[in-house]
């Protein structure tokens, strides 16, 4: 983390002035020259009023168009990069994204590991409970009560510290705190108070729901409003978006998207009606399609790099150089030992830093951009690779040793016994097996929506948080998943009768 | 400060630790106990008692743990009924559903996976309890059930490992197990080698007890049945 944090920096401080040096331009060209192109902003599509997705899969909110109206003022390409709130300040470090528009409240401790720009909104946190609770919102009245928040959001920070004897319950999306306070799991909410208003209050439902309590605005923690998050050091991004901040407040852009937004407000009222008349999946049904077609590639493509390292760590088990031994066992036992998705989370945030830091001392400002899918296939392949190397391994040694020793002895070369007559049979032993490996590598894919990819369960997580039924969508996932498990069977169903022919087997009466 | 912020976390890890196995154990427990009478049910030639086991396990192993989870954490609260139910405290604490969640899982596969090896099992050894007169109990209680096991110890040894790792799902639905304490260790101090490496650290120490335990138990009862194929070499 040194390396990322100091040297990196260092070097994207130093590249503007040797930049100067090499070409004597002017400041100004320099700075625009010194913004990525395309600029990739992380936005986070689950905390409406300001970010949400569409039953169309468009991202939408206040801080969308705030993006986008920045872009444009800048006379930048653009990409938004959706990505979980807790993960944001990470992926910015890791240099997977550029700069952070996310309601991201300014803070001190926050700015120890990036910069921001001035603020772009303001607005006071409040805590949201039942209307016949009659919660007391002191520390004292909170007291051993249930308070529900966004995991590392200036309100977790601030509950933590305030409500110490009360109980803190942190959720990825502030979504989930939602439909957690609706469950009565926890006695409040604490959040921002007009994402708790647009986002619950004025829900269906929400009207058994009320503020309590006075607004928290202390500056220690709620900062001055919400900021562009930037890396440390990169000024050039920063000075550009202040600037384009500057001039949308003057120019009128930024009032109209506010009124668009209470607009915006207007229509929320209104959506569920028109919702339930969108089918029996309120219009969602073609997002869960898309998401599952990337589900299923995302898995085909591991199980191919799986069955490649399988076929690999088999023979290397099972030869006689105890080096290769030596290294297939590390492979398996490492592996295996851990589980998928502190491995994904760790390629995922912690290969981007080594990337980027192989690639600075190859000479290159920055290394290429591990994206969700990519960091999805690899970790899911090389995970079950390891498993499906105990596979093949244990269905060779279920070959009886006779026909392997029958086929050399007919003068066969290790590899064509291996072909025509170990190969077939160990294949009919790994089929079972095989078929359970691939199932759950089937269903590992489930959670690579935690590292931000836009695949099946993400998409119905976005889906459920917009309509408030949960289960419907997650059930709709299970389906999908039924169906590719019955697809899968059949196949395998087929091949196992094909290789079954002759095998005889015991009758129970 | 990296040193620092992880010994800071320290019982942040030591508490999540601590979660992951009572997690683990519960599953495991649950899940091992239902297995075992179902997937003798699953074997019998009785289509009525043999199709309800078979749908149970075919549902659940077709589904990801994670959406299972997600159906009892998230979905069970959309019906009010079930909300104004005397049950709903204990239905809706993170802990049962996480444990629910992973036992089923758990009870699904050892399941079929006690039905795979008894249905594999050598036609011989069988046939020749069957001509020694045996009745189905006894068959299964003397031949097939410790044999099945025995064969079973290999995937068993896997599933239990897969279960342990599934309990790190346990920190999307807000527990603070030992990938809950990483996530929080990496989003408070933005270390994301530290935190997780951490972690993995932890779980590969809990691993390979785990898998040396089932060697040693391998050893013990499942070489001699293999005594043939060990010298394949």
């Amino acid at each position: 983390m040194i390396i990322r944090g100091s040297r990196l920096v260092g070097w994207r401080r130093l590249l503007p002035c040797l930049l100067a040096c090499l070409s004597g331009t002017a400041m100004p060209v320099l700075a625009r020259a010194a913004l990525p192109d395309p600029v990739r902003i992380g936005v986070e599509g689950a905390y409406p009023p300001f970010s949400e997705v569409g039953p169309d899969g468009e991202l939408k909110g206040f801080d969308i168009d705030i993006a986008r109206a920045l872009c444009a003022q800048m006379r930048v390409r653009c990409v938004l990069v959706q990505q979980n709130f807790d993960g944001m300040i990470p992926a910015l470090n890791a240099n997977k994204i550029d700069a952070v528009i996310a309601s991201l409240s300014i803070t001190e401790e926050r700015r120890k590991s990036v910069d921001f720009t001035d603020k772009y909104y303001k607005t006071p946190g409040r805590l949201v409970a039942r209307r016949d609770a009659a919660l007391r919102p002191t520390p004292d009245g909170l007291a051993g009560r249930r308070i529900g928040v966004q995991r590392a959001s200036t309100y977790d920070r601030y509950a933590t510290d305030t409500f110490a004897r009360s109980e803190i319950v942190r959720y990825a999306k502030l979504d989930d705190v939602f439909l957690d306070l609706a469950a009565g799991r926890i006695d409040a909410a604490f959040a921002d108070s007009v994402a708790s208003y647009v986002g619950f209050l004025r829900q269906p439902g929400g009207d058994a729901y009320a503020f309590v309590g006075p607004d928290f605005i202390e500056p220690r923690y709620f900062g001055n409003g919400a900021g562009i998050a930037v890396r440390k050091g990169d000024t050039a991004l920063r000075d550009a978006l202040n600037a384009a901040i500057a001039a949308i407040r003057a120019n009128g852009t930024y009032a109209a998207i506010q009124s668009r937004y209470v607009d915006f407000d207007l229509y929320v009222d209104a959506s569920p009606a028109a919702a339930a008349s969108a089918g029996p999946l309120h219009g969602y049904a073609r997002s869960l399609l898309q998401g599952a077609w990337v589900t299923l590639s995302l898995a085909l493509l591991s199980l191919l790099l799986a069955l490649v390292l399988a076929l690999l760590g088999a023979s290397a088990k099972l030869s006689r150089s105890a080096w290769l031994r030596a290294i297939a066992q590390a492979y398996t036992t490492a592996v295996r030992s851990v589980p998928d998705l502190v491995l994904m989370l760790l390629v995922f945030f912690g290969g981007q830093a080594l990337v980027n830091a192989l690639a600075l001392r190859l000479g290159y400002a920055r290394g290429p951009d591990i994206d969700p899918f990519v960091a999805g296939v690899l970790t899911i392949g090389f995970i079950y690779g390891a498993y499906l190397t105990e596979t093949f391994r244990g269905a060779f040694l279920s070959v009886p040793a006779g026909q392997r020793e029958a086929a050399l002895a007919f003068g066969m070369s290790p590899w064509l016994s291996f072909r025509r007559i170990v190969g077939p049979q160990m294949l009919r032993h790994a089929l079972p097996p095989l078929l359970n490996n691939w199932l759950v590598l089937l269903k590992s894919t489930a959670i690579v929506s935690v590292i931000g990819l836009t695949d099946l369960m993400q998409r119905a997580g976005l889906a459920a948080g917009a309509t408030h039924q949960p289960f419907l969508f997650y059930a709709a996932v299970g389906g999908l998943y039924l169906g590719f498990t019955a697809c899968s069977e059949a196949a395998f169903g087929w091949l196992s009768r094909r290789l079954d022919v002759g095998t005889r087997r015991a009758v129970y009466r | 400060m990296n040193a620092q912020a992880l010994i800071d976390s320290l019982p942040l890890y030591a508490s999540g630790l601590w979660t992951t196995l009572r997690l683990l154990l519960a599953s495991l427990l649950i899940g091992g106990c239902l297995a075992l009478p179902l997937a003798v049910l699953r074997c019998l030639p009785t289509p009525w008692l043999q199709a309800p086991v078979r749908a149970f396990t075919y549902v659940i192993r077709g589904t990801p743990m994670l959406v299972q989870l997600f159906l009892l954490y998230y979905g069970l609260a959309q019906f009010e009924f079930v909300r104004d139910s005397v049950l709903w405290p204990v239905l809706s604490s993170a802990w049962f559903c996480a444990i629910a969640a992973f036992a089923i899982n758990s009870c699904a596969y050892t399941t079929e996976m006690l039905a795979g090896a008894i249905r594999a099992l050598p036609f011989g050894e069988i046939e020749a309890a069957q001509a020694f007169g045996m009745s189905r109990a006894q068959l299964m209680r003397r031949i097939v059930l410790p044999a099945a096991m025995r064969h079973c110890l290999p995937a068993y040894g896997n599933e239990v490992v897969m279960i342990l790792h599934g309990t790190s799902l346990a920190s999307v639905v807000t527990l603070m197990d030992l990938t809950g304490a990483a996530r929080e260790t990496n989003a408070r101090y933005y270390l994301p080698f530290e935190a997780f490496i951490a972690a993995a650290a932890i779980y590969f120490l809990l691993t390979f007890i785990l898998v040396s335990a089932f060697r040693a138990a391998e050893r013990r009862w499942l070489a001699p049945l293999r005594r043939d194929a060990v010298n394949i070499g």
